[in-house]
C-alpha cells in the first residue's frame, strides 16, 4: 500500500496524526463504556463483586433479555427469509427490469425509516383504529384484536421491526445473489444439474455465509433498538433496552449498579453477534475473492 | 423465452404490500382529522405548532454540527492512515465499528454516568459536569451523534480514498509543488465529494429524528417532541410520520443520485 | 457422417443490428481438436455457447452423434465445458468439484470416489483433492475445471478461452497438457481463443472468424502459409502487406512501389489492376546478391528491434514499410539504421490476397 516517504526524524511523530481520533474514541466510546463495566463489578463500598452480575438472574431481568433476544431473533430470521425471497424474485425471477431500481430505492428508505415515525406509521395502520385493522373489519368481518392480535405485543413489535429488517436484508442479498457468477450456473448445468440441484448444492451454499452473517446483523440491529419500541409501547413491553432506559430515568429505585450490569450484558451479546458476523463475512469474502 | 415465474411474483407482491400498506394507512389516517372528509388539518396543525418548529430547527442544527464534527474528525484520520500508517488501518476500522456493538442506550447511559459529575483525577478537578449548561450538553449530544455516525462516515470516506489511489495523487500533487493544505483541499476533497456527501446525508437521516440520546440528555430535539406528541394526539403524529418518511426518502434519493448504485448497505440506529 | 455438425447456424440477439453468428457451418470429426480463432466479439464464444446450450439458435441446426441437440436443455447434452474464469464452486473441495457431475447424476459414492481419483491422477494433482479452490493457483484451478468437465465422460469438450486468465509461462505448459490429455482420451474438442499462437500450436484444424462469419477453415499449416483473405493473413502472425499494380497477369509481373517484382499466379487479373500482396517477415532476407528468379526491392533500414531469437528489421521501400526477421546469432552483421539495403524474397512466398 501507500509508501511512506517521511524522513526518519518526522516518522516518530506520524502517529500524532491519529491522536485526535483516538482521543475522541477514548472520551466518548471507551471511557463511558468502561466506566459502566467497571462499576458493574464494584460494590457501593468500592470492592470487587459479582453480585450485580448475579442480579441479572433476578426477575424480571432474565425475562427482559429473553424477550429482546426473542424479538430480535424472530425478526432477523423472518426478515432474512422474506428479504432473501424478495431478493431472489428481483434478481432471478424474470420480473420486469424497471421494478428493480424502484424497489431498491424504496428498501433503502424503509431500512432507514425507523424510530418514532415508524411506530406512528404502524399505530395508524395496525393500531386499534388503524387502516388495516379497519380493512379487516369492513371487508372480512374479522376484528384483529378480538382474534388475539395486539400491536403492543411481541407479534406487533415484531411486525413493526420487520419494516426495517426485511428491506435491509433485501439490500444486502440483491448484490450477493448478483455476485453469483453466471458461469457457476452454466458449469453446474453442463455437468447435468437441474436448476433445483444448482440452487441446493451451489447457489444457496455459496450465499449461506453472507446470508447468515446478515441475519446476525439484523439480530443486532433489533437487539439494540430502543426508540421504536419505546414510541410504540411506551415501555409496556419489557425489552432490555426499555429496562435500561427505566434505570437511567430512575423510575425503578433499585441498585444502579444493576443497570450497569444490564448494559454490560447487552454489549456482550452484541459483541458475540458482531464476531459471528465478521467470521461469516470472512468466509464469504474468501470464497468470492477470485482472480476475476 | 421469458416465462412468468409465479413464485417470484408472489414474493415480490408480498414484499411490496409490506412496503406500501403502512405508508398508505398512515397517509389515509393523517388525512382524517376532520370528521367525515379528508383534509390536511393534521398537517397544518402539526407543522404550525411552534414547538414543532423549535425542535425541528434544533435537530437540524445538531445534524449539521454532527456532520461537520464527524467530517473534521474522520477525513484527516482516514487520509493519514492511508498515507502514513496503513498498518494502523485495522485498528482504526475496529474502533469505527465499535458503535455497532454499543447500542445508543448504553452509550448515553455511560455519558450520563461519566459526564454528569465533575471529572476529578487524583484529587485535581479536570473539567466540570457537562450536563449542567445547555451549551455543554449540546456538545455532548453532538459527540454522541458523531459516535453513532462513525461507522457510516468512516466506511464512506475509507471507500472513497480506496477508490482513488491517494498515495499516487498526493505524490503527483507534491511533484507539482503543492503544499500539504493545498493537497487536502484541492486534490483529495474534490475527489471525495461523492463519499462525503453520502456519508453526510446518511448521518442526517440518522440524527434528525433520533430519540434515545436526545431524550436522556433532555435536549429539546425533534425525536423526543414527536414521542411526546404521540402520547396525547392521534392525527398529528401520523402527519409527521409521513413528513419524516418523505425527508428520509429525499436523503436516500440524494445518496442514490450521488453514488449511483455504489452505496454500501448499512444498518440504522433504531 | 461427422461427429458434430453445425449447419447454417445463425444467432441474432434481440435489439442487435447485426447477427452475432451468421451462416456458420462446420463438420467436426470424432476425436478432432478444432479451434475457433478470432478477436473478441467475432462470434466464437457465442457459437460455443450455442453448442453447450446456453444460447438458443435463431436459425440452423446442430447435430451431435447423430442427434439434433439444439432443442435440448444444457443439462441433457452431456457436453463438458471449461470456462475462462474456471467457475469452480468455491464452497466445495477439489474432489467434490470433480465429483459434482456424477453426484447430481446419481452415481454411487464408491464410483464417484474412483472416478475422482482417476481424474486427479490425469491432471497430476493427486495430493490436492481435499483443498478448496481459493487455496489453489490459477493454473491448478483450471486443471481441476478440466477434470470436472471430463469426469462425466462427455461426448464433446468445449473450452472457452481457458488460458487467457493465466500467466504466460503457465499458459504454455497448460496448453501442452490439455492437448496431451485430449489425445489420450480421444475426445472431440472445440477450443475458443483469440490467441493465434495457441490455436496454431494446439489444433488439428483452425476456424478463423470475423464479424460472425467464418473467414477460413484449415489446418494450422494452411492457415498460416496460405491465408485466403487479408483478414486471416493479418490476424494470424505478422505480415507485410504490399500494394501492387499488375503489369502482366500471365507471367505474374507486378510493380511494387515503382519497382518490378513477380508473384506466382495472377490468372484472374487484368493489367493495371491494383492488388494486395502479402509476405511473411521470416521469408524476407537482406542480401547483397540473390538468385535470378528472386524478387529484389531496394530500400533503407529504418529501425532495428532485437526480439531475442530473431532480430526484426524494418526497411522503408517507397511508401511501404517492410518488416523482416533474421535469426539471431552472435556473428550476425546487423546493418546500420539509415543504410541502403536490398530485400530479397522468393516469388512463391508472395501471396495475392482476396
Amino acid at each position: 500500500m501507500a509508501a511512506t516517504h517521511t524522513p526518519p526524524a518526522r516518522r516518530r511523530l506520524t502517529w500524532l496524526g491519529l491522536a485526535p481520533f483516538f482521543l475522541f474514541a477514548l472520551l466518548f466510546i471507551f471511557l463511558p463504556s468502561a466506566s459502566l463495566f467497571v462499576d458493574s463489578f464494584r460494590s457501593p463500598e468500592g470492592h470487587f463483586t459479582l453480585e450485580h452480575l448475579g442480579g441479572l438472574l433476578q426477575p424480571p431481568i432474565p425475562g427482559s433479555y429473553a424477550l429482546s433476544i426473542g424479538v430480535s431473533a424472530f425478526t432477523a430470521v423472518v426478515g432474512g427469509l422474506l428479504g432473501s425471497l424478495m431478493a431472489y424474485a428481483l434478481t432471478a425471477g424474470n420480473l420486469p427490469r424497471w421494478l428493480r431500481p424502484l424497489t431498491l430505492t424504496f428498501a433503502g428508505v424503509a431500512s432507514n425509516f425507523a424510530g418514532v415515525p415508524l411506530a406512528f406509521a404502524f399505530i395508524s395502520t395496525l393500531g386499534r383504529t388503524g387502516f388495516v385493522t379497519a380493512l379487516f373489519q369492513d371487508l372480512l368481518g374479522i376484528d384483529l384484536y378480538d382474534a388475539g392480535f395486539n400491536l403492543y405485543s411481541f407479534l406487533g413489535l415484531s411486525v413493526t421491526y420487520l419494516y426495517f429488517q426485511f428491506p435491509l436484508m433485501l439490500l444486502v442479498m440483491v448484490p450477493a445473489i448478483e455476485g453469483l457468477k453466471r458461469s457457476w450456473r452454466e458449469a453446474a448445468e453442463s455437468l447435468g444439474a437441474t436448476p433445483t440441484q444448482y440452487w441446493m448444492r451451489v447457489g444457496i451454499p455459496i450465499l449461506l455465509p453472507s446470508l447468515l452473517g446478515t441475519v446476525l446483523l439484523l439480530f443486532g440491529n433489533a437487539f439494540g433498538a430502543y426508540a421504536t419500541a419505546y414510541a410504540l409501547t411506551g415501555g409496556r413491553l419489557n425489552l432490555i433496552t426499555i429496562q435500561i432506559g427505566a434505570q437511567i430515568r430512575g423510575d425503578v429505585l433499585r441498585n444502579p449498579n444493576l443497570g450497569y450490569a444490564m448494559a454490560l450484558g447487552m454489549v456482550a451479546i452484541m459483541a458475540v453477534t458482531l464476531l459471528g458476523y465478521s467470521w461469516l463475512q470472512r468466509i464469504s469474502e474468501r470464497w468470492l475473492k477470485d482472480t476475476r | 423465452m421469458r416465462r412468468i415465474n409465479w413464485f417470484a411474483w408472489l414474493w415480490f407482491t408480498l414484499g411490496a404490500l409490506y412496503f406500501v400498506l403502512p405508508l398508505w394507512g398512515t397517509l389515509i389516517f393523517s388525512l382524517q382529522k376532520r370528521r367525515g372528509v379528508l383534509s390536511l388539518d393534521a398537517y397544518s396543525a402539526a407543522l404550525g405548532d411552534p414547538r414543532f418548529v423549535e425542535t425541528f430547527v434544533f435537530s437540524n442544527f445538531m445534524a449539521i454540527c454532527t456532520i461537520l464534527a464527524s467530517l473534521l474528525l474522520i477525513v484527516p484520520t482516514a487520509y493519514w492512515v492511508h498515507m502514513h500508517l496503513p498498518r494502523w488501518r485495522p485498528v482504526v476500522e475496529f474502533v469505527s465499528l465499535l458503535p455497532f456493538v454499543i447500542p445508543a442506550i448504553v452509550l448515553v447511559f455511560g455519558f450520563i454516568k461519566l459526564y454528569s459529575k465533575p471529572i476529578v483525577l487524583l484529587g485535581i478537578p479536570l473539567f466540570p459536569s457537562l450536563t449542567t449548561s445547555n451549551l455543554s450538553t449540546n456538545l455532548l449530544l453532538i459527540a454522541g451523534y458523531t459516535v453513532l455516525s462513525l461507522p457510516y462516515m468512516y466506511r464512506a470516506v475509507d471507500n472513497g480514498l480506496r477508490a482513488m489511489d491517494v498515495a499516487t495523487l498526493t505524490e503527483a500533487a507534491q511533484s507539482l509543488g503543492a503544499g500539504w493544505w493545498t493537497i487536502l483541499w484541492r486534490v483529495i476533497l474534490p475527489n471525495l465529494r461523492t463519499a462525503l456527501l453520502s456519508g453526510a446525508l446518511l448521518t442526517f437521516a440518522i440524527v434528525v429524528g433520533e430519540l434515545t440520546i436526545a431524550t436522556f440528555l433532555a435536549r429539546p430535539a425533534f425525536g423526543p417532541y414527536l414521542a411526546l406528541l404521540g402520547n396525547h394526539r392521534a392525527y398529528e403524529p401520523a402527519a409527521l410520520a409521513i413528513v419524516s418518511f418523505l425527508l428520509t426518502w429525499v436523503a436516500m434519493g440524494l445518496i442514490d443520485r450521488v453514488t449511483r448504485g455504489t452505496r454500501d448497505v448499512v444498518a440504522g440506529s433504531h | 457422417m461427422p461427429f458434430l455438425q453445425l449447419a447454417n447456424v445463425r444467432k441474432l440477439y434481440p435489439n442487435a443490428a447485426a447477427a452475432a453468428v451468421e451462416n456458420f457451418s462446420l463438420d467436426v470429426e470424432a476425436g478432432e481438436f478444432v479451434s475457433l480463432l478470432g478477436p473478441s466479439g467475432c462470434g466464437k464464444t457465442t457459437t460455443l455457447r450455442m453448442i453447450a446450450g446456453f444460447e438458443s439458435l435463431t436459425a440452423g441446426q446442430i447435430v451431435m452423434d447423430g442427434k439434433a441437440i439444439e432443442e435440448m436443455r444444457p443439462n441433457q447434452r452431456n457436453i463438458g465445458m471449461v470456462f475462462q474464469s474456471y467457475a469452480l464452486f468455491p464452497n466445495m473441495t477439489v474432489a467434490d468439484n470433480i465429483g459434482f457431475g456424477l453426484s447430481v447424476g446419481g452415481s454411487t459414492k464408491a464410483a464417484i470416489q474412483e472416478r475422482v481419483r482417476e481424474m486427479l491422477a490425469l491432471i497430476k494433482l493427486e495430493e490436492l483433492g481435499a483443498r478448496y479452490p481459493y487455496q489453489l493457483s490459477g493454473g491448478q484451478q483450471q486443471r481441476v475445471a478440466l477434470a470436472r468437465a471430463l469426469a462425466i465422460r462427455p461426448k464433446l469438450l468445449l473450452l472457452d478461452e481457458p488460458l487467457s486468465a493465466l500467466d504466460a509461462k503457465i499458459r504454455v505448459t497448460l496448453r501442452t497438457d490439455i492437448r496431451a490429455i485430449q489425445r489420450k482420451l480421444g475426445i472431440t474438442t472445440l477450443y475458443v481463443t483469440h490467441d493465434q499462437e495457441e490455436a496454431l500450436s494446439l489444433s488439428d484444424r483452425v476456424v478463423v472468424m470475423n464479424h460472425g462469419l467464418i473467414e477460413q477453415v484449415g489446418d494450422p499449416f494452411e492457415i498460416y502459409n496460405f491465408p485466403r483473405t487479408a483478414y486471416v493473413a493479418q490476424f494470424v502472425g505478422t505480415l507485410n502487406l504490399l500494394d501492387a499494380v499488375v503489369v502482366e497477369p500471365t507471367t505474374g509481373s507486378v510493380q511494387i512501389q515503382e519497382q518490378p517484382a513477380h508473384t506466382t499466379s495472377l490468372q484472374d487479373c487484368s493489367p493495371g489492376e491494383r492488388i494486395r500482396l502479402a509476405v511473411r517477415p521470416e521469408l524476407l532476407a537482406l542480401k547483397s546478391t540473390g538468385q535470378a528468379d528472386e524478387n529484389r526491392l531496394a530500400g533503407v533500414v529504418e529501425n532495428i528491434a532485437f526480439l531475442g531469437a530473431v532480430v526484426r528489421i524494418q526497411v522503408r521501400v517507397g511508401e511501404a514499410l517492410l518488416a523482416l526477421d533474421e535469426f539471431n546469432n552472435p556473428q550476425l552483421a546487423v546493418p546500420a539504421v539509415g543504410s541502403p539495403v536490398f530485400v530479397y524474397f522468393a516469388r512463391s512466398s508472395c501471396l495475392k490476397l482476396l
